[in-house]
């Protein structure tokens, strides 16, 4: 089952060695806008849906990527928004308050996809 | 207009990762991947699904960015990110129209990501070299002198 401890922490394990693999990348890719690219790499997608098919199969694997594309909406929000904040109040702060602008799309986009 | 950036690859840099950076990366790869998948158990896939383009790298790249280099820098990464989120969107189509060959589609997925997030840094760089597009030079104004150049990393970009 997807929500058992074991995948749980096989998705957590998962995500973190995808994300670091992929932030390396991101920090030897130049330019820096160039390198940007990797950080919107999908990979909390690879870390979970790998994990996914092999416990519970394919039976729900569209209907993640469906949620997914919702919330790259709320991701492209996420970066647009960071943009402004980060000269505002500096990366931390600003990164961090920019997470309202994702739920901000994301979740009226899924309330859309669920009527 | 400005000179056209050199894309490519700086391995040498790969050295200057801290255990502590990888430790914050981790940390925040780790947390996004636990919480996006406790949204799928909780509430379903679509929920789940919700997560799976949920900032994962920028927000620790942002803050380890602005620690070693500048705002200026970090902003740069911000708007590349933006350049790359058609490829999120690319991955999770190939996804949507090839949901039962998981071992195919997820490779295939990726790739769509890559070139589709590559194309639009591009198109991107074109659009803003034609229309003289550059940032605003407010930036960096709360932590550097206004006139001050940007650091230097690596080679070959402006």
């Amino acid at each position: 089952m997807s929500g058992g401890l074991v995948p749980l922490l096989l998705k957590a394990l998962n995500g973190g060695l995808i994300v670091t693999l992929f932030a390396v990348v991101g920090q030897v890719a130049q330019p820096k806008r160039f390198a940007g690219i990797f950080s919107a790499a999908p990979t909390i997608a690879l870390a979970n849906l790998t994990v996914v098919v092999l416990t519970v199969g394919t039976t729900d694997l569209r209907t993640y990527a469906i949620g997914m594309t919702v919330g790259a909406a709320g991701f492209l929000a996420y970066a647009l928004g960071c943009q402004r904040l980060l000269d505002r109040f500096g990366s931390l702060p600003g990164s961090a308050a920019s997470f309202v602008l994702w739920f901000a799309v994301a979740l009226p986009g899924y309330w859309l996809v669920t009527r | 207009m400005t000179e056209r950036e050199h894309v490519g690859f700086d391995w040498s840099k790969v050295g200057d990762t801290t255990p502590r950076d990888a430790a914050v990366r981790f940390g925040f790869g780790a947390g996004v991947s636990l919480g996006a998948a406790l949204a799928g158990a909780r509430f379903g896939a679509l929920a789940g699904g919700l997560f799976l383009a949920f900032p994962a790298i920028l927000p620790a790249t942002l803050t380890l960015v602005e620690e070693h280099e500048s705002t200026r820098q970090a902003r740069r990464d911000c708007r590349g990110a933006a350049a790359g989120v058609p490829g999120l969107a690319a991955f999770a189509l190939v996804v949507i129209l090839v949901p039962d060959s998981p071992w195919i589609s997820l490779p295939l997925a990726t790739a769509a990501w890559l070139v589709t997030a590559v194309v639009s840094y591009l198109l991107w760089r074109r659009v803003r070299e034609a229309f003289g597009l550059d940032e605003r030079p407010l930036s960096d104004r709360h932590h550097h002198p206004p006139h001050r150049p940007p650091r230097e990393v690596g080679t070959g970009f402006t």
